[in-house]
């Protein structure tokens, strides 16, 4: 499903070449559910913009089923992050003077979902993450759990074939973390659907993924489980 | 993502920081508030001038002479001037006019000074002979009291009320004469009611030669002491008083009164109107100094000029080659009106760059995050467009009721402060749909423009910097 090959990311600034990936190259299939753990700086939230289609790579693939993200415009590279990624962050990233429920319609707004079934569709998505007497709550009246259920709502929206976490529990305590893990495995289990995960908790990593990569100083140095193969 | 779907983000967006974008609105307001305003006098002028001329019915008057020396500014133009045998202007000329398609009336100009008597009240003034068919037109249509003549060869007047008071008559409204204005009687006017003027007589007194047994050539008649003169008069019954002139009504018929064309012929005068009659060169017709041509539509103007000028090597004088210099002043007019105007609305157009750039400042995570969930840069630019044009439609609105107001109250205080009591109240602004359009489409157009900016800067932003941004 997804290729990365000999991928490299440099940042500049001014004269100074930082190089934040170099020469990574994995695979994942599809329903896969891989981690990529290391250090803070080490690289893996870029990875993940990279393959969101968030940000461009300075050299390499990322082959999705066969596009290259590397060669798609800026138009594309909006297509690919409106049908085929949902993503999640740590900060959850809703937006603050929209309800719940119109934070999910915006993402089935941009992703042209038929205008008379969005709201509908977000309040089964609410409903289905558990949040269906929160939705008309505003992202300030809501708990980091309740949040960052919202954000799953409105990452999978649009029926992504990948969902892309960065830290989603960074800002939960251990209890909600659980919760919205074991929502995100269930969505692996259940549906199938192929999940990459950026943390630096390697003991959650080691216990809800196939396999895990380990990245330090934008190289990968440690690849463990089945899959995410190079 | 559909066209409504960014208009919705765009006016969400407008409603969620209310008082900026009431602030910035208003200026657009007062922009298109000044440039309409200003626009709508030099229209008002425009339209008073302009109807002032149709109401007189100069844009279907032409006025038929000979060939215009005047014009001529080249030596060569005069030698052909010289060769070319000059169209007299006869009964013949005037029935080849009438035979013009889109020519509705020609009739030649007789006029000629006379001298009224009535009642023991006398003045001078120029008698002009019209047909009974321009009853149908201004001013004639329209006269103060009475009737138009019916025939061409009635013994019947229609009399200017300016004339009656050179005769020192005073024409009031039956009733009111008892509340006559003191100055009235203290210039010896005599108070009439129209009634006692109309149905009456005049006596229309000519100079004429006394040519009782002078064999004398034409020409020997002008010397002075080759001829005696005598007075001739002639009696006509009132029909009708014509209103006091304007500015433009009844110009191009000159006269204190006017009568029927053929029997104003039949007066008894001196009996020339031009130099031709004297040369003979006429044929034995009547020779006449112009001819006014009515078409019966503004359209057939240029036709029937382009036979009498080409065709028929006439000179011909239309109001309309005087309308279109004044349109060409309007246009000159309008555009400094306009440049003032404007003026105010690109003082705003930099208010609507100043919120918008503002509002990318405050929006930058939301850009970043609508990104993060598929929005494409075109779709993030149509939305500011959306914001900037919703700014300039609103504005726009509000500021044509701003200036339709300004000009409302302005037009209030001319009309109280420097209108004569008595007179119409003149309306000195005018919004015609092109200029209630046009500023609705300007004001969205150079609202457009201001986000061009604003809107390509938010296009631009990078969603991974736009996360990170607090």
């Amino acid at each position: 499903m997804l290729r990365v090959k000999g991928l490299s990311k440099t940042y500049s600034k001014g004269d100074i070449e930082i190089p934040a990936l170099r020469d990574i190259t994995f695979e994942v299939d599809e329903g896969q559910f891989v981690s990529i753990v290391g250090r803070s700086g080490s690289g893996k939230s870029t990875l993940l913009n990279l393959i969101g289609g968030l940000d461009t790579p300075s050299s390499g693939h990322i082959l999705f089923r066969e596009a290259d993200l590397a060669a798609m415009k800026r138009a594309e590279l909006a297509g690919h992050r409106r049908r085929s990624v949902g993503m999640l962050f740590q900060s959850f990233n809703l937006i603050g003077h929209r309800t719940a429920i119109e934070n999910v319609i915006l993402a089935l707004t941009f992703g042209r979902f038929p205008r008379g079934e969005r709201k509908q569709r977000a309040a089964a998505l609410l409903e289905e993450v558990g949040l269906a007497d929160r939705m008309n709550h505003k992202p300030a009246e809501l708990s980091g759990g309740e949040a960052q259920r919202v954000a799953i709502a409105r990452a999978l929206a649009n029926e992504p074939d990948l969902l892309l976490l960065d830290e989603p529990t960074g800002n939960l305590d251990s209890g909600t973390a659980d919760e919205i893990m074991r929502i995100v495995c269930d969505l692996n289990r259940e549906r199938g659907l192929t999940v990459l995960l950026v943390t630096h908790e390697e003991g959650v990593a080691r216990t809800v993924s196939d396999s895990m990569i380990r990245l330090l100083d934008g190289r990968i140095v440690e690849r463990s489980g089945g899959g995410a193969s190079q | 993502m559909t066209s409504p779907d960014m208009i919705k983000l765009g006016l969400e967006n407008l409603l969620r920081t209310r008082l900026r974008t009431v602030l910035t609105v208003l200026g657009v307001v007062v922009g298109i508030g000044a440039l309409t305003s200003m626009v709508s006098f030099g229209t008002g002028m425009q339209k008073n001038i302009t109807e002032a001329f149709r109401d007189s019915d100069l844009f279907t008057s032409l006025f038929v002479t000979a060939a215009d020396v005047e014009e001529i500014n080249d030596p060569d133009d005069i030698a052909d001037l010289m060769r070319k045998p000059l169209t007299p202007l006869t009964d013949s000329t005037v029935i080849a006019i009438r035979g013009i398609p889109g020519v509705d009336m020609a009739f030649p100009e007789i006029s000629f000074p006379v001298r009224l008597e009535m009642d023991g009240h006398e003045t001078r003034t120029t008698l002009r002979g019209l047909p009974a068919s321009m009853g149908r037109y201004r001013p004639f249509k329209d006269l103060e009291y009475g009737e138009y003549f019916a025939g061409d060869g009635d013994r019947a007047a229609v009399i200017r009320m300016e004339t009656l008071e050179d005769m020192g008559l005073s024409v009031v409204d039956p009733g009111a004469e008892a509340q006559a204005a003191p100055e009235d009687s203290a210039s010896h006017m005599e108070l009439v009611e129209p009634g006692s003027v109309i149905g009456g007589t005049v006596s229309v007194v000519t100079a004429v030669m006394d040519l009782s047994g002078s064999p004398m050539s034409a020409l020997a008649r002008l010397m002075p002491g080759g001829g005696a003169f005598r007075e001739a008069a002639g009696e006509f019954k009132i029909t009708g008083i014509l209103k006091q002139s304007t500015n433009f009504h009844g110009q191009g018929f000159h006269g204190g009164i006017f009568v029927p064309i053929e029997a104003a012929d039949s007066i008894p005068r001196l009996g020339f109107s031009s130099v031709w009659d004297l040369l003979g060169e006429g044929g034995g017709e009547g020779m006449y100094s112009s001819i006014y041509v009515r078409v019966k539509d503004m359209t057939d103007m240029e036709s029937v000029r382009a036979v009498l000028v080409d065709d028929m090597g006439l000179s011909v004088l239309s109001i309309s080659d005087q309308l279109s210099e004044i349109r060409r002043g309007f246009i000159i007019v309008d555009s400094v009106l306009a440049a003032i105007g404007t003026v105010a609305l690109f003082v705003a157009a930099l208010g609507i760059v100043n919120t918008m750039v503002m509002s990318i400042l405050e929006r930058t995570r939301e850009i970043g995050i609508m990104k993060a969930i598929g929005a494409s840069d075109a779709e993030i630019r149509t939305i500011f467009f959306a914001e900037a044009a919703t700014i300039g439609a609103v504005g726009a609105v509000f500021g044509l009721i701003l200036g339709w107001l300004v000009t409302r109250v302005a037009n209030m205080v001319v009309n109280i402060r420097f209108m004569p009591p008595g007179e119409d109240p003149v309306n000195l602004f005018y919004f015609p749909l092109w200029l209630i359009l046009g500023a609705v489409g300007f004001s969205i157009v150079v609202s457009l423009l201001a986000g061009l900016y604003p809107a390509g800067r938010a296009a631009r932003v990078d969603p991974v910097k736009a996360l990170r941004h607090d």
